[in-house]
């Protein structure tokens, strides 16, 4: 579980504004509870969402601690090629931008989503409902599907 | 005909509604195709992984515009994880072992299979050109879901699914005989099948007697 789980929930807590650091002494916490959580014969559905869950909360609470957030998620290393880099490191740019600019809820559900979970995972780990899961990525792909320079 | 909105289509694409609607009306589905691959470039950015092929090759996908995300990722041998990124379902190493042959009918349903070509934007498939694949084989835990399969190339390809169905099979021995967890099989297979059967295999190519091996029925 750790090795299956533990990158997506990087990636995430990365999404949520969070450090390396802090990503990944929140993750160490999920992993440490979900080893609790295992112990104590508890409900193993749908283990991936509670990991998530779990990750958010916790996140949340870091943040509060810290009183801010990293100052832009990191893009990668896109192409091949300097002029292929040079346009594909634009558009990551306004997609970034874009994904900024989203509702704290929207970019949570297109990053949950983007790791996998289904709507009825994100809708747990985000205490929403399903219909609203749906509604949220459709705005914020709409946005994305807008971006110019593809 | 009433289209569907945003919101209805995101449901479609989840498997939350069905997709039959999509199969009439070609509004509908251009505008699915925007979403997903909106989707699709999104997650291939969050996950750090390289953008998508199809973004060097704009004018060529302006000729496979139905095919396009599928056939235009860096490497067309693998599902796109945005689409597909693999669903299992509760089982044990003993089931693995003893629930061989009812798992081992791999073919998808006709109507799952529909949904998955329109969810990768390929219409008319071609006869015999494609096994609607399992990307993690109900053999080894994956579940009958859409998000767990995906069009795979019959032949054509070096790593085509006959390539695949040898690791499979090899896989789930493994499992099967306690020498690897089925988690880590339903990971590695899910991950990058084509790395796995390197590694298995200890090969950079398929083996000949795999890229040989014919067992699954393609779609007709």
């Amino acid at each position: 579980m750790y090795g299956q789980w533990r990158a997506p929930l990087l990636r995430y807590l990365a999404a949520m504004g969070l450090t390396r650091a802090d990503s990944e002494d929140v993750a160490q916490e999920v992993f440490l509870a979900l080893g609790h959580h295992l112990q104590r014969d508890a409900s193993q559905e749908n283990l991936r969402g509670w990991v998530f869950r779990v990750g958010h909360n916790l996140a949340l609470k870091r943040r509060m601690q810290l009183g801010r957030v990293a100052e832009s998620i990191e893009v990668c290393d896109p192409g091949p090629s300097p002029e292929e880099l040079a346009v594909l490191k634009r558009r990551q740019e306004r997609l970034q931008a874009v994904v900024a600019a989203l509702p704290e809820r929207d970019r949570c559900c297109l990053v949950l989503r983007a790791e996998g979970l289904r709507y009825r995972e994100i809708a747990g780990v985000l205490e929403m409902s399903l219909g609203t899961v749906a509604s949220s990525l459709a705005r914020s792909l709409g946005k994305l599907a807008e971006v110019e320079g593809r | 005909m009433r289209h569907l909105d945003d919101t209805e289509l995101m449901a479609v694409m989840d498997g939350e509604a069905g997709a039959e609607h999509l199969q009439e009306c070609s509004a509908c589905r251009a505008r699915y195709q925007v979403l997903e691959r909106a989707m699709g470039e999104f997650t291939a950015m969050h996950r750090g992984s390289r953008i998508p092929k199809w973004k060097y090759a704009a004018a060529a996908a302006m000729v496979v515009v139905g095919v396009g995300l599928w056939w235009s990722q860096k490497r067309a041998d693998l599902p796109n994880a945005a689409f597909t990124p693999g669903a299992t379902r509760p089982m044990t190493q003993q089931q693995v072992c003893v629930a061989l042959a009812q798992d081992d009918d791999r073919t998808a349903p006709r109507e799952m299979a529909a949904v998955v070509f329109a969810r990768y934007g390929i219409k008319d498939p071609k006869p015999r050109a494609y096994e609607v694949d399992y990307l993690i084989t109900p053999a080894l835990g994956g579940a009958e879901d859409v998000r767990n399969l995906w069009p795979q190339p019959y032949a054509g390809s070096v790593w085509n699914a006959r390539v695949k169905d040898a690791l499979e099979d090899y896989l789930r021995t493994m499992v099967c005989n306690g020498r690897l967890e089925l988690a880590t099989a339903q990971e590695e297979i899910a991950g990058d099948w084509i790395s796995a059967y390197q590694k298995y295999f200890r090969t950079e190519a398929p083996l000949p007697p795999h890229a040989q091996f014919v067992k699954d029925r393609a779609w007709e």
